[in-house]
C-alpha cells in the first residue's frame, strides 16, 4: 500500500509539472526543452528556505513558484518578443535548461554536485494530491477563462489572434509565467519528496517526459496529458524490467503520435463520458499485462514455458477485457447519474450565485453589463473621411507593391477595392492594420495616424478585418470565437479568472456569452454556436469570421475577399449579410473583391488598383465605363459582369 | 460482440479455475534482503561482478544451512546509478518486497539519495562501495542509524594517494583535473589538496570539468603548462581514459593518479593504453593473498575475473549480515541495525571487520595503491589506517 | 599556452564543423533544423565500432566508408520515418521537431537496452601521436581529422555545384516548391540529401570515437554543432564550418580564462549558450546564413 502511495505520489508530483506545461506546449505550441531548470529553480527555492531556515512547507512552495516565476518572465521575454522560430525557440530553452544547472553546480549556497542532502520530508501522498487536485482546477478554470481563451486563440493561429487585438508577448509570457510556476511548484514538492536536490536529476530525461506527456496526452487538452504522464510514471514500476525501454516507448510514442494522431490521445478534448471507455481500455491493457506477466513469473518455475505463457496470455485478455467491459457498464451507470447530478449541482450554484449576487456585484457594474450587451458601434455623420490614405507605398525588396497610393473612404460607405490579381489589394489591407510597415506615406483613421503603430493597437483603435483565406480559431467552438474576440471588454483579474470567482467571473462570462450569441444571431449563426469551427461549411465559417471582427465593435471593417470560392446562393447570402450589418450598424466598409456582381450590388463607391496604383474611383458605374479599367480587366482576362 | 463477450466471460472462469488449482508452494521461511546496484549504465562493470559475488555468498551460506535454518532471498533492483530510480527501486524494496535490509548501492550520490528512504523505514544498508564520508555521518556529527559500509572513506583514500605522491614518488607539485558535476570527484579532489599540502606540496593546478563533456586539453594545457610532478584525476574509468589520452597528446609526462573510480579494466582500452603508468588508489588488489581462493572460485564460475573492488565489498557485507541476522534470529529492524554496529573482529573475506558505532565505517580498512601497467592493474603497496 | 589553446580549439572546431554542416544541408533546403542528427551521429560511431571490434574487424578507411554509408542509410530511414509524412502533410515545424525528438529519444535508448551503457574506444589510427608545434603540440588525429573534414566538406561542395542532384539541391534551397514545379521529384532530393547530411555525421561521429570514445548519450554534444551552425546561420555551408570553428575557439578560450579567481572552464556551457541565445534575439541569419521566417 505505502509502496502504491509511493507511486502516486510520484505521479502526482509530475503531472503538476505537466499541467503546466500544457498550457505552454500544449496551448500556445511553443516547445519548451527546459523546463526542468524551472523544476530545479523552484526544487532549490524551495529547499534552501526549509533547510537553511527552516520554514513550513506551504509558504516555502509559494517562494519557489515566485521565483520559478520571476525567472521565466526573465527569460520570456527576450525570447518571446524576438518571436523566434519554433526550434530555435527550443533549443534556447534547452541552452537556458544547462545554464541554470551550471549555476547550481557552482553557487556556493546550493552546495555543488552534492546539492541539499537531508531535506525534511515534507511533502507526502496527501498533500501532494490536494496540490494537485487544487493544480488541475486552477489550470481548468484559467483555460475557461477570457485569459485562457486568448492563449489557446494565440496557439491555434496567431495571426488571426493579433488580428483580434490580442497582443502576443504579454500572452505568451502570462503562459510560460503559469507554466513555469506550476514547474517550480513541482520542484518544490519533488525536493521535500525525495528528501535531496542536485542539479543532476534535473536533465533532459526529466525536460522530456513531461514533454512527451503533454505532447502524447494531446496538446489542448489537460485530462490527457495527466492520464499520459500517469501512464509514464506508472507502467515502467509494473514492469520494473522495462525501465530500460521505458524512454524508447516515450520515444516511439511521440513519432508515432505525432504523424498519426498529432492531437494525442484526448487531443483538444478532456476527458467525458463519450472518451471515458477509451480509458479504460488502456487502464484494462495495463492491468491486464501487469496481472498476466507476474502470473508468468510466479508459474513458469513450476509449469511448461509455453503453458504458463499461454496462461498469462489468456489471464491477460481476460483481464484486459473484463476492465473495458466494468468500463463501459461504469460508462452506463455514469451517463445516468451524472447529468440529473450536474443538474443539481448547477440548480444549487444557480440559486447561491443569484442569492448572493447583489451582495458581491455592485449595482453599478450589473448595470453597465446590461448595457454593455445592448451597445451598438453609432457612427456620428460628419462626413469627414472615416480612413485617409495618403500617398502610401510599400516595397518589397525591389518590387513596388503599392505606389503612391491615395484614397478616402468616408463614414458609413461600402467601399470597393478591386482590381486584377496581384494588384496589390490585400497588401493595401495589410498596410491599414499594420501588419507590414509603410515604405513611405501616412494612414489616418478618424484624424488620428495610425501608420507606425503595432497591428494589435489598430484593431483597438477600431479596423478590424478578415482574411482571403480564413482564419478562424478552427477547434473552437463557434461561439468560442466570438467569446474571444470580445476580450476587451471582459472586466475580472487574472486572481478572479484562477478561482472563477463566481460574483467576478461569472456575470462577466455571462454577458461576453450573450453579446457573442447576439452577433451569432446577427450573422445567423446561433443555431450552430457550439459547433467546433472548423467543422462548419464554408461559407458559414465566412460567416464566422464576420461576426468575430465584429465583436470588436469596430468603426472600420476590412473584408478581404469575402465572397471568395462561393456559389452565387452563398454569395446572395453574404451580399444580403454585409449590407445587413451595414445597415443596422451603419458601418464603414472597405471591401475586396473578385466577384463583380457582388461588387457592383453593394459597393457605394469603388477604388481600382492596377500594380500597386490608383487607375480610376468613382461610383460603380463611373469605374465600369473608364476605359483604363476595362483595359486592365481585359488584358488580364478576369471575369467581368456588369451589373444587372 | 455478444460471442465476444461470452468467450472473454469463459476464458475469465478458465483461467481463474486454473490460477487456483496450483498455487505456487508456499515460499519456505525466508529472509529477504534486497541488493540496489549499478547493472546497467557507466557503472555496470562493477555492479554485474557484484552481483555475481552476492550470489556466490548467498548460495554458500544457503547451503551451509542459511541463517537459524533460515534461508537467504535476494532480490535484485538495478538502480543505473541514477538517483530517483534508486529511490523508487528502495521504496519497493522497503515498502512491497519487505526486504529486512539492503546491500549496496555503490555510489556514495545514490546512498545519499535513498537515505531518507532505508532509515525511515528502518531498513539497514550496507554500502559496497560509497566513499563519500557523508553517505553514513550526518551534517551534525552523528552516525546516519540505519546506513552502514564496508569500504574506507574518501578522506582516507584522499590522504593516501597525497601520501603516496609525496613519499614514494617524490612529488612537490600536483595539478588536479576533477568533475564539478560529481560529488565523488568534487570531494575526494578536495581531500587530496588538503593531505597534499599539509604534507608540504602545492597545488599547482586545480582545474574541473563539467559532467559530460568530452574534451579537457584547455584545462590539462594549463596543468602542463604548470608543470605538475603528478596529475591527480578522481573520476570514473571514462573521464580518466580521456583524460590520459588528451594529456599524452599534450605531451604531458607527470604521473597520472587516480582514486577508485579508475579500476575497472577497460580503462586501458577506451584510454588507448595511455592510462598506463597511472597510479590508483583501490580498496583490494587481484594480488591480495587472503583473497586468491575467491578468485579462483569466481573464475570458475563465471569464467571472467572479478572488478573488484565491488565483489570484495558485497561478499564481505552479506558476510557481516548474516552474522548479524544470527544474531537477532532474522529478525531486521532496529535490533538489526544495532547488531550490526556491534560487529567485532568478524572474520570477512578481506580480513576482520570492526564496525565503528560513530561512524558506521569499518575501523582499520586498508588501502591499496595499483599501478596500471600493460593491461593490468599492479600491486604497488598497502596503506593501513591513516 | 595561446597557441596551443588556438590548434585546441581549433582541433574541437573542426568536430563541431563537420557535424554543423549536416544540420545546414538539411536546413538550405527543408527549412527546420533536423535535431536527429545527433542520433545519427551516434548510429554512425556505433557503427564503425561494431565493425571494428566485433565483426569484420576491418581496419580504419573500410570502416569510416562502411559507417559513413550506415550513417546515411540510418539518416534516411530516419526521414522516412519521422518526417516525410509530415513534411507531406506540410506540418508546422513543431511537429517535425516532436518527431525528431522522438526519435532521438528512441535509438539512444535502444542503445541503453540492447548494447548497454558501456564505453568502448574506436582502435587508435597512430599509435605515436603527437607533434611538436612551436610551443604548442597537435596530435596526429587532430590532422588527420581536420584534414579529412575539409576533404569531406570540398567533396560536398563539388557534389552541390557540379552534380545535377547538387544543382537540384542547390535550386531547392531557393525555392523547393518552385523545383517540384519544375518536375524534380523533392522525395528523392530530399533523401540524397539525408544521405549526404548523415554520412557527413557518421564520418563526424567515427572521429568522435577515435578521439574520444562511443557511448549512447554521445549524441549530446551535437547540441554544441548546433550552435555552431546557428553563429554561422543556418543553411549557410561557409557559414556552419565558420561557426563551428569559432565555437571550438570559444570554449577553449574561455576554459582556460579564469575572471576575478573563478575558473571559467565549469561555465563553458553557460557561454556557448549565452551566445546562442544573443545571436538568436539579435541576429538570427548568424554571421553567413540567409534567415527566413518560419511558414505560419
Amino acid at each position: 500500500m505505502e509502496y502504491a502511495q509511493a507511486i502516486f505520489t510520484n505521479a502526482a508530483i509530475y503531472i503538476i509539472a505537466t499541467m503546466g506545461l500544457a498550457i505552454f506546449t500544449g496551448y500556445t505550441g511553443l516547445f519548451s526543452l527546459g523546463h526542468a531548470a524551472f523544476m530545479a529553480i523552484g526544487g532549490y527555492a524551495a529547499a534552501i528556505l526549509t533547510y537553511f531556515l527552516g520554514w513550513p512547507l506551504m509558504p516555502a512552495l509559494i517562494v519557489s513558484i515566485i521565483a520559478s516565476v520571476l525567472v521565466s518572465l526573465l527569460i520570456g521575454y527576450p525570447t518571446l518578443r524576438a518571436r523566434l522560430r519554433s526550434d530555435y525557440f527550443a533549443i534556447a530553452t534547452l541552452g537556458f535548461g544547462e545554464a541554470v544547472k551550471v549555476l547550481f553546480e557552482n553557487l556556493p549556497l546550493t552546495q555543488g554536485a552534492r546539492g541539499l542532502p537531508g531535506i525534511e520530508k515534507l511533502a507526502g501522498p496527501m498533500n501532494t494530491a490536494v496540490i494537485m487536485v487544487i493544480t488541475i482546477w486552477l489550470c481548468r478554470n484559467f483555460l475557461r477563462s477570457n485569459y485562457g481563451r486568448k492563449i489557446i486563440a494565440i496557439g491555434q493561429d496567431p495571426v488571426a489572434a493579433e488580428m483580434i487585438g490580442i497582443k502576443l508577448l504579454p500572452n505568451q509570457m502570462l503562459s510560460l509565467a503559469i507554466s513555469a510556476g506550476f514547474a517550480g511548484l513541482s520542484g518544490g514538492l519533488l525536493a521535500h519528496y525525495i528528501t535531496f536536490i542536485q542539479p543532476a536529476i534535473f536533465n533532459m530525461d526529466l525536460s522530456s517526459l513531461i514533454t512527451a506527456g503533454v505532447v502524447c496526452g494531446g496538446m489542448g487538452s489537460l485530462t490527457g496529458p495527466f492520464v499520459a504522464v500517469a501512464l509514464f510514471i506508472v507502467i515502467p514500476e509494473l514492469f520494473r524490467g522495462l525501465a530500460l525501454w521505458r524512454l524508447v516507448l516515450y520515444g516511439v510514442l511521440l513519432v508515432v503520435i505525432i504523424n498519426f494522431r498529432p492531437k494525442g490521445l484526448f487531443g483538444y478534448e478532456e476527458i467525458n463520458l463519450k472518451n471515458l471507455p477509451k480509458l479504460f481500455v488502456i487502464a484494462g491493457l495495463t492491468v491486464g499485462l501487469t496481472v498476466g506477466s507476474s502470473f508468468y513469473n510466479m508459474y513458469k518455475a513450476y509449469w511448461s514455458t509455453l503453458a504458463s505463457l499461454a496462461v498469462a496470455a489468456l489471464l491477460a485478455l481476460a483481464v484486459t477485457f473484463g476492465i473495458a467491459l466494468l468500463g463501459r457498464g461504469l460508462v452506463w451507470i455514469l451517463s445516468r447519474i451524472l447529468p440529473p447530478f450536474g443538474r443539481w449541482l448547477r440548480r444549487i450554484s444557480d440559486a447561491l450565485y443569484t442569492r448572493f449576487k447583489t451582495v458581491f456585484v455592485p449595482v453599478k457594474r450589473q448595470q453597465q453589463h446590461a448595457e454593455m450587451v445592448k451597445k451598438r458601434a453609432s457612427v456620428s455623420v460628419t462626413g469627414q473621411p472615416v480612413l485617409n490614405v495618403r500617398g502610401i507605398t510599400k516595397r518589397f525588396g525591389g518590387v513596388v507593391a503599392v505606389d503612391e497610393l491615395d484614397f478616402c473612404v468616408y463614414p458609413g460607405e461600402i467601399h470597393g477595392l478591386i482590381g486584377p490579381n496581384g494588384s496589390g489589394k490585400t497588401t493595401v489591407f495589410n498596410l491599414i492594420s499594420g501588419v507590414y510597415p509603410l515604405t513611405s506615406g501616412e494612414i489616418q483613421f478618424n484624424g488620428g495616424i495610425i501608420s507606425g503603430r503595432l497591428p494589435t493597437e489598430i484593431v483597438l483603435d477600431g479596423i478590424t478585418r478578415t482574411f482571403q483565406n480564413i482564419r478562424l480559431f478552427g477547434s473552437m467552438t463557434v461561439l468560442e470565437n466570438v467569446q474571444t474576440a470580445l476580450h476587451t471588454t471582459s472586466d475580472y483579474s487574472l486572481a478572479e479568472a484562477f478561482v472563477q470567482w463566481p460574483w467576478g467571473v461569472r456575470p462577466t462570462e455571462e454577458r461576453l456569452y450573450q453579446e457573442a450569441y447576439n452577433l451569432l444571431e446577427e450573422v445567423g449563426l446561433s443555431d450552430l454556436a457550439h459547433r467546433v469551427a472548423n467543422t462548419l461549411p464554408y461559407g458559414l465559417q465566412r460567416k464566422l469570421e464576420i461576426a468575430r471582427a465584429l465583436a470588436l465593435n469596430p468603426g472600420l471593417l476590412l473584408l478581404d475577399e469575402p465572397a471568395a470560392g462561393m456559389n452565387p446562393k452563398e454569395s446572395q447570402d453574404l451580399v444580403d449579410l454585409i449590407r445587413h450589418i451595414h445597415d443596422t450598424r451603419h458601418l464603414t466598409i472597405i471591401l475586396i473583391e473578385h466577384h463583380m456582381d457582388v461588387v457592383m450590388s453593394i459597393c457605394d463607391r469603388l477604388t481600382v488598383l492596377n500594380f500597386g496604383s490608383k487607375i480610376a474611383e468613382g461610383t460603380p458605374d463611373q469605374v465600369q465605363n473608364n476605359p483604363m479599367v476595362l483595359e486592365a480587366y481585359l488584358g488580364d482576362k478576369v471575369e467581368y459582369a456588369p451589373a444587372s | 460482440m455478444k460471442h465476444l463477450v461470452r468467450l472473454v466471460l469463459i476464458a475469465v472462469l478458465l483461467s481463474s479455475v486454473l490460477a487456483a488449482c496450483t498455487p505456487p508452494a508456499a515460499t519456505a521461511q525466508t529472509i529477504k534482503i534486497g541488493h540496489l546496484v549499478a547493472l546497467t549504465g557507466g557503472n555496470a562493470t562493477w555492479g554485474q561482478s557484484e552481483a555475481n559475488a552476492l550470489t556466490m555468498i548467498v548460495d554458500k551460506i544457503n547451503s551451509e544451512g542459511g541463517v537459524n535454518g533460515k534461508k537467504i532471498e535476494v532480490i535484485t533492483y538495478d538502480s543505473r546509478a541514477d538517483k530517483l530510480e534508486a529511490v523508487n527501486v528502495v521504496k519497493r524494496m522497503v515498502e512491497q518486497d519487505k526486504v529486512v535490509a539492503i546491500i549496496g548501492p555503490g555510489q556514495s550520490g545514490v546512498a545519499n539519495a535513498v537515505r531518507e528512504v532505508n532509515n525511515s523505514a528502518k531498513v539497514p544498508m550496507i554500502g559496497t562501495t560509497p566513499t563519500n564520508p557523508t553517505v553514513t555521518v550526518q551534517d551534525d556529527g552523528k552516525p546516519v542509524p540505519y546506513t552502514f559500509r564496508v569500504c574506507f572513506i574518501d578522506p582516507f583514500q584522499g590522504t593516501v594517494a597525497a601520501q603516496f605522491a609525496l613519499a614514494d614518488l617524490g612529488a612537490k607539485k600536483a595539478g588536479i583535473l576533477y568533475d564539478v558535476g560529481d560529488e565523488y570527484s568534487q570531494y575526494l579532489a578536495k581531500y587530496f589538496v588538503e593531505a597534499f599540502e599539509k604534507g608540504g606540496g602545492t597545488i599547482t593546478a586545480n582545474e574541473a570539468f563539467r559532467s559530460g563533456e568530452l574534451d579537457f586539453r584547455a584545462q590539462l594545457g594549463k596543468i602542463k603548462d604548470s608543470n605538475p610532478d603528478v596529475v591527480f584525476v578522481p573520476t570514473m574509468n571514462k573521464d580518466a581514459a580521456l583524460a590520459a589520452k588528451q594529456a599524452r597528446d599534450l605531451g604531458i609526462t607527470a604521473t597520472l593518479m587516480g582514486g577508485d573510480g579508475w579500476g575497472s579494466p577497460d580503462i586501458f582500452e577506451l584510454s588507448g593504453g595511455a592510462i598506463n603508468g597511472g597510479y590508483f588508489v583501490n580498496i583490494a588488489a587481484l594480488e591480495d593473498p587472503t583473497i586468491q581462493d575467491f578468485i579462483k572460485e569466481y573464475q570458475t564460475k563465471y569464467n571472467a575475473e572479478p572488478v573488484l573492488p565491488n565483489p570484495l565489498m558485497a561478499y564481505d557485507a552479506m558476510i557481516w549480515l548474516a552474522d548479524a541476522l544470527k544474531r537477532t534470529n532474522g529478525e531486521g529492524g532496529e535490533k538489526l541495525a544495532k547488531a550490526l554496529e556491534d560487529t567485532k573482529d568478524l572474520q570477512v573475506l578481506t580480513g576482520k571487520l570492526t564496525m565503528d558505532p560513530a561512524t558506521h565505517n569499518p575501523l582499520n580498512k586498508p588501502a591499496v595503491i595499483q599501478q596500471a601497467k600493460d593491461g593490468k592493474f599492479v600491486y604497488v603497496k598497502t596503506f593501513v589506517t591513516q | 599556452m595561446i597557441l596551443q589553446t588556438i590548434v585546441t580549439g581549433l582541433s574541437i572546431g573542426s568536430i563541431y564543423a563537420l557535424m554543423a554542416v549536416g544540420y545546414s544541408l538539411v536546413f538550405s533546403v527543408l527549412n527546420f533544423s533536423n535535431f536527429a542528427h545527433g542520433a545519427v551521429i551516434t548510429l554512425g560511431a556505433y557503427v564503425a565500432w561494431a565493425v571494428m571490434t566485433q565483426y569484420l574487424h576491418l581496419p580504419f578507411l573500410p570502416a569510416l566508408i562502411v559507417s559513413m554509408l550506415g550513417a546515411g542509410i540510418i539518416a534516411f530511414i530516419v526521414e522516412r520515418v519521422a518526417y516525410s509524412t509530415l513534411r507531406h502533410r506540410r506540418a508546422p515545424s513543431l511537429y517535425l521537431m516532436i518527431s525528431a525528438m522522438g526519435v532521438s529519444i528512441a535509438l539512444q535508448n535502444v542503445l541503453y537496452a540492447t548494447i548497454g551503457a558501456n564505453l568502448y574506444a574506436l582502435p587508435p589510427i597512430f599509435t605515436q601521436d603527437s607533434i611538436q608545434f612551436g610551443t604548442a603540440v597537435i596530435s596526429r588525429m587532430d590532422i588527420f581529422a581536420f584534414v579529412f573534414s575539409i576533404i569531406a566538406i570540398a567533396l560536398l561542395t563539388v557534389v552541390l555545384n557540379y552534380t545535377k542532384v547538387g544543382t537540384a539541391i542547390r535550386a531547392a534551397s531557393h525555392d523547393s516548391e518552385m523545383v517540384s514545379v519544375l518536375g524534380v521529384n523533392l522525395d528523392v532530393l530530399v533523401a540524397v540529401l539525408f544521405l549526404l547530411a548523415g554520412s557527413l555525421g557518421g564520418m563526424a561521429g567515427v572521429f568522435m570515437g577515435v578521439k574520444y570514445m562511443v557511448y549512447p548519450s554521445m549524441g549530446w554534444i551535437t547540441n554544441k554543432a548546433y550552435i555552431g551552425a546557428v553563429i554561422g546561420g543556418l543553411g549557410s555551408l561557409p557559414g556552419a564550418i565558420v561557426g563551428g570553428i569559432l565555437l571550438g575557439l570559444l570554449e577553449a578560450i574561455v576554459s582556460v580564462s579564469v575572471v576575478g579567481g573563478v575558473h571559467l572552464s565549469t561555465f563553458r556551457d553557460v557561454f556557448s549558450f549565452g551566445i546562442l541565445a544573443l545571436l538568436l534575439i539579435f541576429r538570427p541569419t548568424g554571421l553567413f546564413g540567409r534567415y527566413v521566417e518560419e511558414k505560419l
